[in-house]
């Protein structure tokens, strides 16, 4: 048994020291942040998504997946956007998400570029035009218990005074009244360097909300995301380019969206908050390269994020897997008795 | 039984052509197993430790999976041992174990699948031509839950188990499993997991009673997708 016991910790051993070296392979990347980088400061995210709602009354029936939502765009900003700064709040109450958009605001510095991402109940009072979202603690026969979009929009307009760029993405009901439309920035057919540097010089304070003020569809196509989350981590991870705006990205998430469902989402500018008409960019950073002759772990990649949109990815892995590279049921073993 | 298998297989694959990719992954599993049980005679309680090998290939299609699983290895006993159908109980006797999985399953819910499985389990005593099979189709669900880099699995599932030797009805009884484990990736498409494995038989022999046998195991695997 004491034979045993030390194979057992040998194999336990090797299969930790294997995963230390997968997460190490491949390839190293650098960021290079010369004084005129296109994109300078840290990327920072607060990610929220919300299921479990506890509603004595009912009316905020618990989520399939809104958790998941925020986990996959936490796990895609990380891996492939390079954000260094992601906080996740799972089934988060009121003063949680008031706490992290305060704690949020307190680790900013001038050139950061900041995404907060919403996954929940959302709620439209009529009678006034009042927009919410839903914490998990929320009391229907309490409509204080909610967070008025107007506070949303004034954390947000304290985050944006901060950073350079703000981008809040809401997926959930009703939350295209988080919106006062100031436009949306017109992406230009062909996007260069010059186009991502004037639109990064500049400060911006964007919004894409899922769907106007129509209910939003849990669980699209049993992929274990809503529509619009299902589209937004579609586009992220078909992006071949170095660089992207968050205007490019809501442009082709609302046609897909809207080529889809009974949905519209919508994009534009927190009005009053100090948007120059810049633009959010997300940087890739996840890059497979190839070079002949060398192995891979001999690879290493340096990134000018100046240049960065003339080089060439390539990705030996099959599209198809590539595209799933997150947990999902395919990834799991097969049960057996 | 394997006929209606592999239609279904075949099936899944024809329709490959769809705009929902097929996914094929072979594994490799090692069990490190402790197998005690108790023979009717409840004084005679056995145990044994040993490894097994397991090699497994499941296909997958949108929520809808399909696989086999075979796994086999060798348990010594002193005495006493597990008792053959009729009570006869050999000492210092080793017995090849083999098991036999084909599970077809669906994710009804995005983490949450139904699953079946028509399993087979034989018991060869090496120094006799005595072999005992245990074989039923069992009812299982199985889940997951996405956690830090990997993500923590599970299932659970019961079986209705008739026992025969050769082609004679000997014995019929139930099963029980469960497995808890974490898998992650080594890289975009090689995964490892490790689980812990525990399965009970409880076989009431026409000849002799009831017999009980456990295996719980320790598995490190290790597997690799590719689309079609």
């Amino acid at each position: 048994m004491k034979k045993m016991s030390r194979f057992l910790s040998l194999i336990l051993l090797l299969v930790y020291s294997f995963s230390l070296q997968a997460a190490n392979r491949g390839l190293e990347l650098r960021k290079v942040n010369t004084p005129d980088s296109i994109v300078q400061g840290e990327y920072r995210a607060l990610i929220i998504g919300n299921n479990r709602y506890n509603d004595a009354a009912g009316q905020w029936k618990p989520l399939n997946t809104a958790v998941s939502d925020a986990d996959s765009v936490a796990n895609m900003l990380q891996k492939e956007y390079g954000f260094t700064d992601v906080n996740i709040l799972r089934d988060a109450n009121r003063s949680e998400v008031l706490k992290a958009l305060n704690e949020l605001e307190a680790r900013l510095n001038a050139n950061d570029s900041v995404l907060v991402y919403y996954a929940g109940h959302g709620y439209l009072d009529e009678s006034s035009s009042r927009g919410y979202w839903i914490p998990v603690d929320a009391n229907s026969d309490d409509p204080a218990s909610y967070l008025r979009n107007s506070t949303i929009r004034d954390e947000m307009s304290i985050i944006a005074r901060k950073a350079k760029h703000t981008l809040l993405i809401s997926d959930s009901c009703f939350s295209g009244s988080l919106l006062r439309r100031g436009g949306s920035p017109i992406v230009p057919k062909t996007t260069g360097s010059r186009y991502y540097k004037k639109v990064a010089n500049k400060k911006s304070v964007q919004i894409m909300t899922a769907g106007g003020v129509e209910y939003v569809d849990d669980d699209f196509r049993r992929s274990g995301h809503s529509p619009f989350t299902y589209f937004l981590l579609n586009e992220l991870k078909h992006n071949d380019k170095k660089m992207v705006t968050a205007s490019e990205i809501s442009s082709n998430v609302i046609k897909a969206v809207a080529n889809n469902v009974s949905q519209l989402p919508e994009s534009g500018v927190l009005q009053g908050a100090g948007d120059e008409l810049g633009e959010f960019i997300f940087v890739r950073v996840k890059l497979d390269v190839d070079v002949k002759g060398v192995p891979r772990e001999k690879i290493k990649v340096i990134v000018d994020v100046n240049n960065a949109e003339k080089i060439t990815e390539h990705n030996p892995v099959p599209q198809s897997l590539d595209q799933n590279t997150d947990m999902s049921p395919r990834f799991m073993p097969l049960p057996t008795f | 039984m394997l006929r209606i298998f592999f239609i279904w297989i075949t099936l899944l694959l024809s329709t490959a052509v769809s705009a929902e990719t097929v996914y094929i992954t072979p594994a490799l599993d090692l069990h490190f197993a402790s197998w005690e049980g108790e023979n009717a005679a409840s004084t005679d309680s056995y145990s044994s430790d040993s490894g097994m090998l397991g090699l497994g290939i499941m296909l997958q299609k949108g929520n809808l999976y399909a696989g086999l699983s075979i796994r086999s290895g060798q348990f010594s006993f002193d005495s006493p041992a597990p008792a053959q159908d009729d009570g006869s109980l050999l000492t210092a006797v080793d017995l090849d174990r083999a098991e036999f999985d084909l599970v077809t399953g669906y994710y009804f819910w995005p983490r949450v699948a139904l699953f079946v499985d028509f399993k087979s389990s034989s018991t060869a005593w090496s120094d006799s031509s005595y072999k005992l099979t245990n074989s039923g189709l069992g009812l299982g669900v199985s889940a997951y839950y996405p956690l830090a880099t990997g993500a923590v699995y599970g299932s659970v599932g019961t079986i209705r188990l008739t026992s025969r030797r050769g082609s004679k009805e000997i014995g019929a009884g139930t099963g029980f499993s469960t497995e808890l484990g974490w898998t992650a990736k080594l890289s975009a498409t090689i995964r490892y997991k490790i689980a812990l494995k525990s399965q009970s038989q409880i076989i009431d022999f026409d000849l002799s009673g009831e017999q009980e046998n456990r295996i719980g195991s320790l598995v490190v695997g290790f597997s690799k997708s590719f689309s079609l």
